[in-house]
Parts: C-alpha cells; structure tokens; sequence
C-alpha cells in the first residue's frame, strides 16, 4: 500500500512540474510582443508643404526626414557628418570642389533608381523654381556647378570654398528629388522621396499620414503607417495622448510636466534644449554701444531665476554665445582670463557699470519680446536690473511686427531664441553685417576676418583657434547676453519605443513601433 | 422674389470692394510683412530679402497692389497663399466643410437650449423661475470658450471613448465644439425669444385660441411661437453666419479644422492674399446667410409672402 501511495505520489508531482513548466511557458508565448500598424504622432507646429527646398522649419525637417534622403546626414548624437545616400565623399584643397560617391541600391517611391543625375535636377530645379524657399535658393546659388561623372559619382563645385558646406547640405530642405516624378507632377513630384516613409496624405495644419516604403535602402522600418495629427493646444495634445487617440505628444506644457510624471502609461522624456534664448543689444543705439553696461548687465542677471520663473525649470544655462554642440564651442573662460557671465556676480556687475557711462545706473531701456513666455522672462530680468538701477521696459509684439522693428534696427534691447546648428560658420550670421539674425547689428572687422579665415581652415587646432579668438572678442564685448537653452519635452505612451528625440526638436520617427 | 433675390447679391459686390479694400488698407498699416514672417523663422542675406520683395510683389505701392489683386478677382483668382503657395480658394474651400458642420451643431445646440428655456421663461414671467433660466442663459455667455472646451475634453472626452478629445473624425467629433460654441450663443436667443414670445403671449388671438379648448401646450407652441419666430429666426440666422466666420478659440482647442484658425494664423503670418480672399469668402457667405433668412420670413409668415407678391405687381 505504502508503494501504491508512493507510486501515485510520484506521478502527480510528475504531472504537476508538467503543468507548470506548461504553465511557465504560456507566459512566454504570451510575451512575444505585437505591435500596431500605426502610429499616431500628436505635434504642435503647422507644415504647409511636402516639397523640401520650400521649407525649413524643424517640423517639415521632421517629415521630410521620414520621406526623402540628402546626400550627407548630420548625427546629431555623434554631432558628426554621417553618410547618407552618398556613401562617401572628398574635397580639394580649396574647399571648392566636392565630390561624392553614391549609393546604387536606392529607389524613389515611383520605383525609379536613383543616380547622379537626380542629384543634378535637384539643384537645378530647386535653385529655378519660385516656391524654393529663400535660404536654399541662396545656398543652391553659390554652387557654380553639378557635374554627372556618372551614375554613382558626382561633383559638386562652390563658386567659393567653404569648408561648412556639408554642413549646409546635410539639412533634409536639401534632399534629393526624382527628375521623372518632378517632372510629371509639378505639385506632388516634390513630395516623392528615397526615405522610408512615403507621402499618402498631406492636409496642410491638419494631419499627415506616411506609409512605409517597403524598399527603403536602409531596411524597412517596423510601423507600416505613420499619422501626424497637428493639435495646437499643449492641454488637448496630452488629452488626446491620455485618451489613447495618439501614441505621441510632441511638446506638452512645461507647466504640465508634473502632471504627466503622475499619470499612468504615459512616459516624459526632457530633451536637453539646443535652442538658444538670448538678448540682443542694438549697438546703434547709443546708450547701449557701451561694452561696460552690457557686461554690467550680462553679471547681474540670474539666468537660473529666468528658466525657473518664465520656462517652469525646464532648461538649462548658457554662459556663452555659441551653441555647445557647435563646432569650434570653447567655455573655458578662466583659462582665457575671463569671468563666466554665470553664475551671477553682482560686484563684478557694479564695477563694469561703474565704468560705463551710467555709473549709477539710471537709464531706461526697452526690451522687447515676442512670445508670452519670453514676457515673463523679460519681467524678471526688469526685477533684476533694480538691482543697477536701470529700468526696464517690457514690449510684446507679433512675431512680424517684431521682426520688422529688429529689420528696421530701431529696437533697443529684444529677447530671442535661435536654433543654432553643429556648422561653426553659420554663427557668422549673428556676429556679420547684411544678416537679419545679427540684431545686435554687432560689426567687426576683426570678427568678420576670423570667420573667413576659418572658413578655408584646413588645420583644425587653427580652425578651433579662430573660433575661440572670436568667442573670447564676443564675451568680452557682450553684443549679446546668452540667457538658457530650453527643454524640450515629450509625452508617450509606455508601449512607444524606436523614436529618437533630440534637443533639436527634430526627431527621428523612421524606427518607432507601438506594442498593441 | 427672384428679383429681391437678385438685387440682393448685386449689392454685395460694392461691399465686397468695401471689405477687400479695407482689409488691403489694414494688412498695409499693420508693422511687418510676409518676408519679416520669414525672416522671425530664419536668417536671411540682405540680398534674400530683396529677392522675397520681387517675388511677393512688395515693391509697389499698396493702392497698386490692390488693383492688381482686384484684377484678379474680377478673373475670379483670390490669389495664391505666401505661405503655403496654394490657391486661397481651394484653402478657403478645404476648410469650409468643417467651418459648416461645427456652425450648424452650434446653431442646434444652442436652439435645443435657448427656445425652450425663452419659451419656459416667457410664461413663467417675473418668477424664480423665469429668473433661473435668464441667469443660466447668461452662464452660457459668461463662460470662456477655451475654459468650457477643456473641461469637456477632461470631463467627457476621457471618460467616454467614442468621442474623440479633438479633430475633425466624423460625427461624434462634433459633439464637444459644438456644446462649447453653442452655450456661448444661447443667452441673446434665449432672451430674444423671451421678449418675443411676451409680445405675442398676451394678444388676443391666443385668448380666443384658448377660449376654443386649445391646451395650452398647442397654443404656445402652435400659435404663439410661430408669431414669435421672426426675431428668433433673425438673431439664429445672424450667429449661424457669424459662425461661418471661424470660431478662433474653440478650433484651436478642440483642433478643428475650421477657416477661423486659418484667418488668425494668416493675420499673424501677414498672408495678405490669403486674409483678403477670406475675409472675401466670408462676407460672401454671411451674405448669403442673411439673404437666406430674409427668404425664410417669407416662408414663415404669410404678411411677408404677401408683400414680396405686392412688389412683383407693381414692377409690372
């Protein structure tokens, strides 16, 4: 009997590991992972166009990455140039002559192949047509010619060097259209691209939709459908989000960010800013062409109060004019026998002012915005500067009303931000005469002599040096006061992944999949 | 009726000259222009900014431009967006079938609110009643718009899943603008019907209605409110054409695609060709409004009917 109980208790201990190494396997069956076939992307700036030489704006830059393919790529994780549908390049000696080797397993979205000779179309035909936007057509200008040596190599030759041109070239408004589909489809031929999404819907301040290109030459992405739905309102964009009509919420309130971190499901991810919030100092005005009072002001601002107060902490200080992941960024001030403009120094403040024109203050200026959160900056920055007795007073214009003052040069002092880009060069426009970025109309001869200097710099240590040299003239001088880089920040459902989202705000959907 | 018809929409032409002219002149005084909307978005050369004034034909002066926007519009050419380079028209019409929908739900809304409760408070005049509903009438105007939207969208929009927090995705996308346009216009109906409906209340031929064993029921809704109809019809017809025009704040919440949006972010972008031909499109379509009302009397009321009739004879 004894044996019969041990026998039976045997087989039912057997039985029991059976069921549960069953029973531990369904989990695993059940983990493998499903995901959507769409994904929804909430976003919060208007696109008007598919064609990329019409635009250049951070979100067309966003679609026209999914939909088309420049020639050289800009990774702004490595803040490098990556091959893109050239595989790789060189240039002469004089920066003027630069020639590519291309891909030669690339297709549009018509089925056409790519070659050189698209490469050639593009610029004659963005640098023709009416709708190309103005900076493109101006860079598409200074090429002097696009010579097809043959399907996979081409040439490109500058009317002048310029050794940041790839720079240039790797911004997506430069990607490379098809001559057939351009040319059968003045309208929609634009919009077909090499990338891995391809155009489906496009309703301008409405939505998008992109469909995935099977034949995409980098290996098909994993969603079939990409839908961006363009929701102005931060609140109704995380509604939207909460309610599970999008996966994504591009740029919730910085306001709302505690909010989102205490919902359920729902992921916040801060990205570090690389737009740059600064005042401008209109040097023609004469009270304010006084390097003395701009550092007086530069030490006695507290920048961490302003991202604080105006940018609900959601930034990060900047102590230099020259974005941080700029080619050429130097910031060790003590080593150039410098003062960082922050942390704030009040003495040091006082002292500049006491050598300026106004040494006990009592000037009024005029600052002025045009943003409401950029009014809330300036009304702190008006509660800082009692502390030298300058009064500041705060203006708010329209974004056209306000550029047509800074146009005019007859505004005093503004506050801006500006999407700085990895190109050394392209400082230039805040720091050279003819630009509409230079609203501190800042004019040097030894700066402008810097900037042309490395711009054919072969020798990087001399290239870095240049642009140290002109840093090291700007803090000293302070045309303009770096005030913070913003964050920017993203909302997602926990089952998002693939997307990459940088500080730039132009993030890579080409890889995002969402779990069912 | 054809002729009044007629004559009617020849006269909008001087008043669409009157509009265009106007906003032309308005667009010209505001600080800035398309190429500082440019400029606010990038930097640009000297030589590029002169390059965008030939190519938007800013070099004239404004009377000159506006002659040569006016030739187009006899060709029936509003011109083509700064922004977006497509024909204003077609902007204008893509727009349209939202604008449509959300101005037609408003109206509803807003009728399904205020008639009963101008009715209610015209019969119970002078009571607590009668008060109640006037004040909660006036809460409808009294609420912000964006206010009312958001706490639809946190209240309703989460909480039941067939009605989406934004857009405009079928039907049940409507529901949530159109409360929140609709509550805002309730107050002016609701206390015109009031008055209205006080007016025709006491006359005598309701007392006889009633002297005949009509219910009261029927003799309010039968033969009071039809009396009562025309200034309710003026007031409904005057904010279903205003609707027309956009509701800014409620698209920009609920992200409705409607030509409200579309006129603001054109101002503020200084799209002159795209603000005229709106503002253009929108008188146009008011007018049809109005004169779509105007019509309507005669279908409501005999008297009327009558007097276009007496009018045709005397053509004659």
């Amino acid at each position: 009997m004894k044996k019969l109980l041990m026998v039976l208790l045997v087989i039912a201990l057997a039985t029991g590991l059976c069921f549960a190494g069953a029973a531990s396997e369904k989990p695993a069956a059940a983990a493998a992972v499903e995901y959507k076939d769409t994904a929804v992307i909430g976003f919060q700036t208007k696109t008007s166009s598919i064609s990329p030489p019409t635009q250049t704006s951070v979100m067309h830059r966003l679609f026209f990455n999914l939909t088309h393919d420049t020639l050289v790529d800009y990774s702004e994780e490595t803040s490098s140039l990556v091959p893109g549908l050239a595989k790789e390049w060189k240039v002469s000696d004089d920066f003027r002559t630069w020639t590519f080797t291309l891909r030669d397993d690339v297709y549009f979205h018509n089925g056409e192949k790519f070659t050189a000779d698209d490469v050639l179309f593009t610029w004659e035909y963005a640098k023709n047509d009416s709708g190309t936007n103005a900076t493109v057509k101006t860079t598409y200008n200074k090429i002097e010619a696009v010579n097809v040596i043959d399907d996979t190599h081409v040439e490109i030759v500058l009317k002048n060097g310029d050794i940041d041109f790839l720079y240039t070239y790797s911004n997506e408004s430069y990607s490379v259209l098809n001559r057939e589909a351009v040319t059968a489809d003045a309208s929609k031929g634009p919009g077909i691209g090499t990338g891995p999404y391809m155009n489906d819907e496009f309703v301008a301040s409405d939505h998008t939709t992109l469909q995935r290109w099977d034949k995409y030459w980098g290996g098909a992405a994993p969603t079939k459908t990409l839908e961006f739905r363009f929701i102005s309102d931060a609140t109704t964009r995380l509604a939207a989000l909460e309610a599970g009509e999008i996966d994504v919420c591009q740029g919730p309130n910085n306001t709302e960010h505690s909010i989102i971190r205490g919902m359920d499901g729902i992921e916040l991810y801060v990205c570090p800013g690389m737009n740059l919030t600064f005042l401008a100092f209109n040097s023609e005005v004469p009270a304010l062409n006084d390097p003395n009072l701009r550092l007086a002001i530069a030490y006695a601002i507290n920048n961490q109060e302003i991202i604080d107060g105006a940018a609900s902490g959601v930034g990060s200080v900047s102590n230099g004019m020259w974005g941080f992941f700029t080619y050429g960024y130097y910031d060790d001030w003590a080593g150039a026998g410098l003062a960082a403009y922050q942390p704030t120094n009040l003495e040091k403040a006082k002292e500049y002012l006491a050598k300026s024109n106004y040494p006990n203050g009592g000037l009024k200026i005029r600052m002025t915005c045009n943003s409401a959160w950029t009014v809330g900056a300036l009304q702190i920055i008006q509660a800082q500067l009692k502390a030298l007795n300058i009064e500041v007073e705060v203006q708010q214009l329209d974004s056209a009303g306000f550029t047509s003052m800074t146009k005019a040069k007859e505004h005093e002092v503004v506050i801006q931000s500006a999407a700085l880009t990895g190109a050394g060069g392209d400082m230039a426009k805040f720091f050279t005469a003819g630009n509409t970025a230079n609203t501190a109309t800042y004019n040097s001869e030894k700066v402008s002599e810097l900037f042309k200097l490395a711009a054919v710099e072969k020798d990087d240590a001399k290239r870095q040096d240049y642009y140290k040299q002109i840093q090291v003239i700007i803090h000293e001088e302070a045309p303009y006061i770096p005030l913070y880089y913003a964050g920017t920040g993203v909302a997602y459902s926990k089952k998002v992944s693939g997307a990459v989202w940088n500080g730039s705000g132009k993030f890579d959907y080409s890889k995002v999949k969402v779990e069912k | 009726m054809l002729r009044y018809a007629i004559k009617r929409l020849l006269l909008m032409i001087p008043v669409i000259i009157g509009v265009s002219f106007l906003i032309f002149f308005i667009m010209d005084l505001a600080p800035g222009n398309i190429i500082d909307t440019k400029i606010a978005e990038e930097n640009m050369t000297e030589e590029e900014t002169e390059l965008l004034r030939e190519q938007y034909n800013l070099n004239g002066s404004m009377i000159s431009r506006y002659f040569k926007y006016m030739g187009g519009l006899v060709r029936g050419d509003l011109g083509k967006s700064y922004i977006t380079g497509k024909p204003v028209l077609e902007s204008y019409l893509e727009k349209m079938p939202a604008t449509i929908v959300l101005a037609a739900a408003s109206i509803l809304v807003s009728i399904i609110i205020s008639i009963p409760l101008g009715i209610y408070s015209a019969i119970k005049r002078g009571t607590f009643t009668d008060n109640t509903c006037m004040v909660l009438s006036f809460l409808g105007l009294s609420i912000p718009n964006f206010w009312l939207g958001l706490m639809l969208i946190i209240t309703i929009a989460l909480n039941v899943k067939w009605i989406p927090t934004s857009g405009f995705r079928g039907l049940a996308s409507v529901i949530l603008p159109a409360i929140t346009v609709g509550t805002g216009l309730t107050a002016t109906l609701a206390r015109t019907t009031r008055s209205s409906m006080l007016d025709v209340l006491n006359q005598d031929y309701l007392r006889t209605e009633r002297a005949k064993g009509n219910s009261e029921f029927r003799v309010v809704m039968r033969f009071a409110l039809v009396n009562a109809l025309i200034p309710i019809i003026t007031i409904a017809g005057g904010q279903f054409a205003a609707c027309l025009g956009g509701s800014v704040l409620t698209e920009t919440i609920f992200a409705w695609p409607g030509v409200g949006k579309l006129i603001i972010d054109s101002v503020n972008s200084r799209d002159v060709p795209m603000v005229v031909g709106c503002i253009i499109m929108k008188s146009f379509s008011i007018g049809l409004v109005v004169l779509g009302v105007d019509l309507l009397y005669a279908v409501i009321d005999p008297r009327i009917k009558a007097m276009y009739a007496r009018g045709r004879r005397r053509s004659r």
